[in-house]
C-alpha cells in the first residue's frame, strides 16, 4: 500500500474540552456520506446541505443511509462549528478565504466577500501536506515528488481536494 | 499449557467428582463422597499425581518419561481434546470453552501480520554529509585559497597574500508529525494500533529527509548538460554513441580540478537511469555474453565502473539526472540534523492518545564547487 490521504470528514486539529463533537439523527430519505456537510432542518434532522440552505453547518463524521427509515432512524456524529475538519471542495479556494456550499451538494466553494453571513460555512486554510506522489507526465519525467503544502505555507485548493475547514461558529 | 489438578469437584456435566487419595497421591473420580474410602465410594483411579511429578522430573533432565500418569484412558481422552482445542482456537478458543454464558464464540482468524506498514529505503540523504547540530543554528566558514608562488630575484620580497574566510549560516527548520489513536480503536482493534502507527512514522523522517536533500541538490548545484544520451546506439551498430565516462568525468574535474579539493565519491541516479548507465556498451562493454548484475533496489552500493564512487539510487531523483557530490572531503551538501523529540499526549477525557515527532533538519549545499548537477543523460521513462 501506498500513502493514503486523510479522508473528508476527520477532525485534523481536536479541540477537546472547548468543543465536542455531537450524534443528530438523520433526516428520512437522506443518504449522508462522511465528509458531507449537513444542515438541521427545522424538526431537528440532518439533511445534506445544498448552496439553497442557510446554516448552521456541520460536517458528518460518519456515513449514514436512512434512505429507508423515518426521520432518525439512523443517526451520525457531526462536528459542529468550532472544529477543524476535512471536507470536500468543489472549486479552486484560496487559503484564509470563506467557503460556502458549492454547486455540489455537501462540498463547499469559494464565497465572495458580500455573501451573506447565513450561507457562510467556515473558512479554508489548508489541505493535507507531505504528499509523495508520482507524476505521470514525461513532462515532469515521471518524477516521485514530495510536496508540504498543509500549513507552511498552505497553497490554494483545487476541484474534489479534501481540504480542511474551520467551521463557523 | 501447565495446570496442577490437586482436588476439584466435577462439573455437573462429567456427572463425577475427582478426589485426591492421600495415601497413594492418585486422584479418583466418584460418584459420592468418599468419607470413608475411596472403595466404599466406588471411586476409581484416573490420575497419577507420583507419575505426574516424576515425569516432570524426567522431563526437565531431557530423560525419556517413565509412565503415563493418566490412568484412565476416558479422561486421557477429555484431556486430549481439551488440549486440542486450546492449542487450535489459541485464547479465544479458551476463552470459549471456559465461558459460562457464551461457548459459542465465533473465532476469526486474523494473520497477525499487518500487510501495508513498511516502506521504500529512503537513501537520497546519502548524496549529502550528515552534521549533528546541538541546537539550531550553524555556521559554516570557507576560506578562499590565496593563488601560488612566484619567482624572486636576488634580494626581492614576495608580495603578502592572505586567505579571506567567509561566513554562511544555516538554521535547522521544524518539522512535526502527529498522530491520534482513539481509545476505541485500541479497544476493538485486534492489531496494535499504537504499534503501527509507531511503526509506519519511524520511516517518515528519512524520508523527509531524502526528498530535502534531492530537491536542495536538483535546484541549486551547477548544471553540466550531458554530452549525449546514455542509452543511445549508433544505428545499426552494437555500441553506444556516447560515454557516461565523459559526463562523469568531466564532472569529477570539475569537482576536483581548478583550485577546488572536493572529491567526486558519490553519484545519485534514478534506478531507470542507471539501468541506460549499465546498458551502455561503454560501460558493459560490446562482446559481453552476460547481462549485468542489477537490483532495482534504492539504496546505495558502488558504482560499476569507476572505483571509489558509491551509487545512490533513489526513487525521487529526476530522471535524465545524475546528481554528483563529495561527500567525504568539502562536503557538496549538508543534511544538518538538530534535535529530535518523540513524545506522546494522553487525554483523559476521550481516553485518546497522541504520538508526535518533532524534527529539526536542514538540507542545505554548503560548497557549490564540488557538485554538478548532470542534465539530460536519459530519456524518462514511465514507471
Amino acid at each position: 500500500m501506498a500513502f493514503g490521504l486523510t479522508p473528508a470528514g476527520t477532525i485534523t486539529k481536536q479541540a477537546t474540552g472547548v468543543v465536542s463533537t455531537r450524534r443528530i439523527g438523520v433526516n428520512n430519505g437522506v443518504n449522508v456520506s462522511k465528509g458531507n456537510v449537513v444542515y438541521l432542518q427545522v424538526d431537528g434532522f440532518a439533511t445534506i446541505a445544498s448552496s439553497a440552505d442557510d446554516g448552521g453547518f456541520a460536517v458528518a463524521l460518519e456515513p449514514g443511509n436512512n434512505t429507508a427509515g423515518s426521520d432518525g432512524d439512523v443517526s451520525i456524529p457531526i462536528a459542529v462549528g468550532g472544529h477543524y475538519v476535512t471536507v470536500v471542495s468543489t472549486g479552486t479556494i484560496s487559503p484564509g478565504e470563506r467557503v460556502k456550499i458549492g454547486a455540489t451538494a455537501g462540498q463547499v466553494a469559494a464565497a465572495t466577500t458580500t455573501e451573506a453571513e447565513s450561507k457562510i460555512v467556515g473558512t479554508y486554510w489548508g489541505k493535507e501536506g507531505g504528499k509523495v506522489v508520482k507524476s505521470t507526465t514525461s513532462a515532469d519525467s515521471y518524477k516521485e515528488s514530495f510536496t508540504d503544502q498543509a500549513d507552511f505555507v498552505p497553497v490554494n485548493c483545487g476541484a474534489g481536494d479534501v481540504i480542511e475547514v474551520e467551521l463557523k461558529k | 499449557m501447565r495446570s496442577k489438578i490437586f482436588e476439584a469437584e466435577a462439573t455437573p456435566e462429567h456427572g463425577y467428582q475427582i478426589w485426591r487419595n492421600p495415601t497413594d497421591n492418585i486422584l479418583y473420580g466418584s460418584y459420592d463422597v468418599p468419607k470413608y474410602g475411596f472403595t466404599e465410594a466406588g471411586a476409581w483411579p484416573i490420575y497419577d499425581v507420583n507419575q505426574h511429578l516424576s515425569n516432570v522430573k524426567y522431563a526437565k533432565e531431557g530423560k525419556d518419561l517413565s509412565g503415563n500418569a493418566f490412568v484412565d484412558q476416558e479422561f486421557k481422552n477429555l484431556v486430549d481434546e481439551y488440549r486440542t482445542n486450546v492449542r487450535a482456537g489459541g485464547r479465544q478458543k479458551t476463552a470459549a470453552l471456559r465461558s459460562q454464558k457464551n461457548s459459542a464464540v465465533n473465532i476469526v482468524n486474523v494473520w497477525t501480520e499487518v500487510l501495508g506498514r513498511l516502506d521504500r529505503v529512503y537513501a537520497g540523504k546519502n548524496l549529502a554529509k550528515e552534521i549533528a547540530v546541538p541546537n539550531l543554528l550553524i555556521e559554516i566558514d570557507t576560506v578562499t585559497k590565496f593563488t601560488g608562488l612566484t619567482k624572486l630575484d636576488e634580494g626581492m620580497l614576495p608580495q603578502n597574500k592572505e586567505l579571506t574566510y567567509s561566513r554562511d549560516s544555516f538554521r535547522a527548520e521544524k518539522y512535526g508529525l502527529k498522530f491520534v489513536i482513539h481509545e476505541e480503536a485500541r479497544l476493538v482493534n485486534v492489531h496494535n494500533v499504537q504499534q503501527d502507527s509507531i511503526q509506519v512514522a519511524s520511516n517518515k523522517v528519512d524520508q523527509r529527509a531524502s526528498f530535502d536533500v534531492i530537491s536542495v541538490l536538483e535546484a541549486g548545484l551547477t548544471t553540466q548538460a550531458a554530452g549525449g544520451l546514455w542509452e543511445a546506439f549508433t544505428s545499426s551498430t552494437d555500441h553506444s554513441t556516447y560515454s557516461p565516462f565523459v559526463d562523469i568525468g568531466i564532472a569529477q574535474l570539475n569537482i576536483e580540478g581548478t583550485g577546488v579539493g572536493g572529491k567526486l565519491d558519490r553519484l545519485g541516479t534514478h534506478q531507470l537511469t542507471y539501468v541506460d548507465y549499465l546498458g551502455n556498451t561503454y560501460v558493459r562493454g560490446v562482446a559481453s555474453s552476460s547481462s549485468v548484475e542489477y537490483s532495482f533496489e534504492p539504496g546505495t552500493k558502488a558504482l560499476k565502473g569507476i572505483e571509489g564512487i558509491g551509487l545512490v539510487n533513489d526513487n525521487s531523483i529526476t530522471q535524465g539526472n545524475a546528481i554528483a557530490t563529495s561527500v567525504t572531503q568539502e562536503p557538496t551538501c549538508a543534511y544538518f540534523q538538530g534535535p529530535q523529540r518523540i513524545g506522546s499526549a494522553h487525554d483523559e477525557e476521550t481516553g485518546d492518545d497522541k504520538y508526535f515527532i518533532i524534527d529539526y533538519h536542514k538540507a542545505a549545499i554548503i560548497q557549490p564547487e564540488t557538485g554538478r548537477l548532470i542534465t539530460g543523460v536519459n530519456t524518462p521513462r514511465a514507471w
